[in-house]
């Protein structure tokens, strides 16, 4: 069987064009007053922190909408999404570790945020687990659909994590009723850094998607060809004596 | 902290982002070719 959909090259050119923007725009910034140089880290934790929220409201979107048509192409964009959430949430981690060290002095603390992140990344590794314990198409998605539905609650949790209580991590600079308390050229970056890493998830939520879907015809067509299983296999006896 | 010691976080911090991103990125195209050709087999 071979896949009638040809791959696609463009989704890996708009991966490295927004990569090499993101770090030509974070590398020629005004340093910040405090932070200095420090602070251009900013332009990959904080866009790798919302594709991780966001990546995980899709699987949320995706999931729901596999339960409501049915259609396993929503089930493949869920666990992509879930899969590159989790490449990111990790990139997030150990991004904020390395701007810990040399700021907290401390490569990890317990502070609410951190901590509600990490339990994030291995909550989505289990919804990744869980996709691995069953061959049936339909089973798998079912049972991940229920899981990327209610794993989101964490999402809101984690974003107010830093007004509800006091830890080392700051609270919302951007994202917050007032105005920003930032200067516009670091703010403009850091928006043009968010956009192009929106647009590295969406290039590589291409690629995964075309991926589950290659697998999920190979796991049909290997399927298509095994024998009859179990009570299947076992023909009843034949006791008429052949006549 | 130095400005120069500074600037060695950063080249970290950029570093470990465009790895991850550059090793999941050729996971991904691997794993693409190497289905194909299992599907092409099962042809």
């Amino acid at each position: 069987m071979e896949s009638e959909q040809k791959t696609t090259v463009w989704p890996w050119i708009v991966m490295a064009i927004a990569g090499l923007q993101t770090f030509v725009a974070a590398m020629t910034v005004p340093p910040d007053a405090v932070q200095q140089e420090l602070s251009r880290i900013l332009y990959v934790h904080v866009p790798a922190a919302w594709l991780a929220y966001a990546a995980f409201l899709f699987t949320m979107f995706a999931s729901a909408m596999y339960l409501w048509r049915r259609d396993l192409k929503w089930d493949r964009r869920a666990m992509a999404s879930a899969e590159v959430g989790v490449m990111f949430t990790g990139l997030v981690l150990a991004l904020g570790m390395i701007w810990a060290k040399p700021t907290w002095g401390v490569w990890w603390t317990w502070d609410a945020r951190v901590t509600l992140t990490a339990i994030l990344f291995f909550v989505y590794l289990g919804y990744l687990a869980l996709r691995r314990t069953t061959d049936s198409l339909d089973v798998r998605a079912k049972r991940s659909a229920i899981f990327g539905i209610f794993a989101v609650v964490q999402i809101p949790v984690i974003h107010f994590s830093v007004v509800w209580w006091r830890g080392l991590h700051q609270a919302p600079s951007l994202l917050k009723p007032e105005s920003p308390e930032m200067d516009t050229a670091i703010v403009l970056t850091l928006l043009f850094a968010v956009a192009n890493f929106t647009a590295i998830y969406i290039a590589m939520m291409f690629k995964r998607v075309e991926l589950a879907r290659l697998e999920d015809e190979l796991l049909l067509a290997q399927q298509s060809h095994m024998g009859p299983v179990a009570g299947e296999g076992i023909a009843a006896p034949d006791l008429t004596g052949g006549s | 902290m130095p400005i120069a010691e500074q600037w060695n976080w950063v080249i970290f911090a950029y570093g470990v982002t465009y790895f991850t991103l550059v090793v999941y990125g050729a996971s991904v195209a691997m794993r693409i070719t190497r289905v194909r050709k299992k599907l092409d087999s099962e042809s």
